[in-house]
């Protein structure tokens, strides 16, 4: 049986400047802050992100001028408000961005999946989404009825880091709770590295499973979610989520806060 | 209690008995029936929904925090309910199977947009030019695949006002009446229902444009029309009150809903004392909901 456990910095060091990285997790849920860090920390630049529901992930790269553009469905910070760093970007730096919907981004993803170049869709239409400048939707008539649908292009990640609860050694894994889009990022990315809660010989059959025949690397990261909740294992760090979004805005704040670890466990 | 016509007048904060965010939730409540999702974006309209399952819509089913619960029971609201729902619920809501449910029109949100027009188009994207906003908000998230999908929606805005209210917004996240509609031929996400803090909003679909349905007690026209930012038609008569929220609602939201006061947290009233409770309420909320695991 494979063996694909390594270290978390090995799996940063793939990675090429330019490439297309989705995190999992959704919002202040699960999201593999251990990972960002370490792409926060390393040489990489101009990447892209492609955000079903971006927070921390999203707002702490951008902050940190690692980012080109941003393919979004929503990025914010939940009920802690929205996105200090993402917002200064946009309203100011002009980052490069695609607005799409969360079914969008969804749609996307499994056009890569079934290996077709777009999906059909209804999302989009009467909304002003299909006429931005850096819209990749198209609107074509339907070939059987001839209504208006709208095309949402295949969407695949070079590569896309997920937190798991548990692991085994050759990558099979489960996520508790809300697994967002994560087993479709799994499918849909180049290459998909885990970061779990626990690698264990027999996960507990219990949740979203991952299969390992998706799955390039794993990597134990205990509260790889920084922060960010983790079904069942840690709550929402409620203290440090609020100090995060009363000051990460101020990037020196925020380069210390990653410098210093305080992103990750 | 009547504001003066010609002055901003602040809002009664309560009745008799009441207050304004009650009187909300009861009457977001009262919309939600029948088997389906009930849920809202807002704090107000997601109280509702929990409402309503407690009240006189057991049937609803209640997705909490995030989609890490399908069929919660109703319990005490806390700040961040996902590990409750975790525990409690009988299992997660698929993301897919979520969009399924409301392809199948068996899901009702209520939505909460920054902006909101007199044609019912609504925004919670960006103000100002998308290409460099005066300020980056969210996203569009669901909101232009509910309106493609659901039969129709409905909204709640928290501060009524004329930057809430608004006579064009500035980037259409979900497609109200008016001509785009109609040359799609477009028949789902009809705006439907738009709750304030100053009255209860309706459609006209024939004039295309929102109507007042009701104004809450002691809000009178001049205020609301002073406090939208598009023209209502003259009132043909006398505008009708919104009912307040009975004696079952009000002891079901402070007794089995919002025992904490959650809600005053929601619109910036809650006091350094009230949140450490709310807080000290969520760990306890969670311990217990370990130990106790999913309501059969």
């Amino acid at each position: 049986m494979p063996n694909k456990v390594m270290a978390l910095a090995d799996a940063v060091g793939t990675l090429t400047d330019g490439d297309h990285i989705a995190f999992g997790g959704g919002g202040l849920v699960r999201k593999p802050l251990a990972a960002v860090t370490e792409v926060a920390c390393s040489h990489l630049s101009d990447l892209g992100l492609i955000a079903f529901l971006g927070g921390p992930d999203v707002d702490i790269l951008v902050g940190l001028d690692k980012v080109r553009s941003v393919h979004f469905g929503y990025v914010g910070l939940d009920d802690l408000g929205l996105a200090p760093n993402f917002r200064r970007a946009r309203e100011q730096d002009g980052l490069e961005a695609v607005e799409a919907t969360e079914f969008m981004v969804l749609a996307g993803l499994d056009a890569a999946i079934k290996g077709v170049p777009f999906l059909p869709t209804r999302s989009g239409l009467g909304t002003d989404l299909l006429s931005l400048p850096t819209s990749p939707f198209k609107v074509f008539p339907c070939p059987l009825t001839g209504t208006d649908l709208v095309a949402v292009p295949a969407l695949r990640p070079d590569v896309a880091f997920l937190h798991v609860n548990e692991a085994d050694p050759t990558g099979n894994a489960f996520i508790h709770g809300d697994a967002f889009a994560d087993h479709l990022l799994a499918r849909a990315a180049r290459k998909v590295f885990l970061t779990a809660e626990r690698i264990v010989e027999r996960p507990a059959s219990k949740g979203t499973f991952i299969s390992r025949l998706w799955v390039t690397g794993v990597c134990e990261v205990p509260g790889g979610t920084g922060f960010t909740s983790n079904f069942p294992d840690r709550p929402l760090d409620r203290a440090a989520a609020a100090e995060y979004a009363a000051n990460a805005g101020d990037q020196d704040w925020l380069r210390n806060f990653v410098k210093d670890g305080r992103s990750t466990p | 209690m009547t504001t003066t016509p010609g002055t901003d007048a602040p809002l009664p904060a309560r009745g008799a008995d009441w207050t304004t965010d009650e009187l909300v939730i009861a009457r977001i409540a009262r919309d939600f029936s029948g088997e389906v999702v009930a849920t809202g974006a807002t704090v107000h309209s997601y109280l509702a929904a929990r409402l309503a399952k407690a009240l006189h819509a057991p049937e609803l089913a209640i997705v909490g925090g995030s989609l890490a619960g399908f069929d919660c029971p109703v319990t005490p609201q806390i700040p961040g309910d996902e590990f409750v729902a975790g525990h409690l619920a009988p299992a997660p809501l698929d993301w897919l199977e979520q969009w399924d449910l409301i392809t199948a029109d068996r899901f009702r949100i209520v939505l909460g947009p920054a902006q909101i027009d007199r044609h019912g188009n609504c925004n919670i994207s960006v103000l100002g030019d998308w290409s460099r906003p005066t300020v980056q908000m969210i996203g569009s998230r669901g909101i232009p695949d509910d309106a493609a999908r659901l039969s129709e929606l409905s909204y709640h805005v928290v501060r009524h006002s004329t930057k809430t209210f608004v006579e064009r917004v500035d980037f259409v996240c979900g497609p109200g009446f008016g001509a785009e509609r109609r040359r799609l031929g477009m028949t789902t996400g009809l705006p439907r229902r738009v709750v304030s803090d100053l009255g209860v909003f309706g459609f006209d679909p024939a004039g295309e444009h929102m109507v007042i349905e009701s104004l809450h007690p002691g809000v009178s026209f001049e205020h609301c029309r002073q406090r939208t930012g598009f023209a209502w038609p003259e009132p043909a008569g006398p505008i009708p009150v919104t009912a307040p929220p009975t004696e079952a609602e009000l002891r079901c939201l402070r007794e089995v809903v919002d025992p904490h006061g959650v809600r005053l947290a929601a619109t910036g009233q809650a006091t350094p004392e009230l949140l450490a409770t709310l807080y000290a309420a969520e760990r306890r909320a969670i311990a217990e909901a370990q130990a106790k695991g999913p309501v059969p």
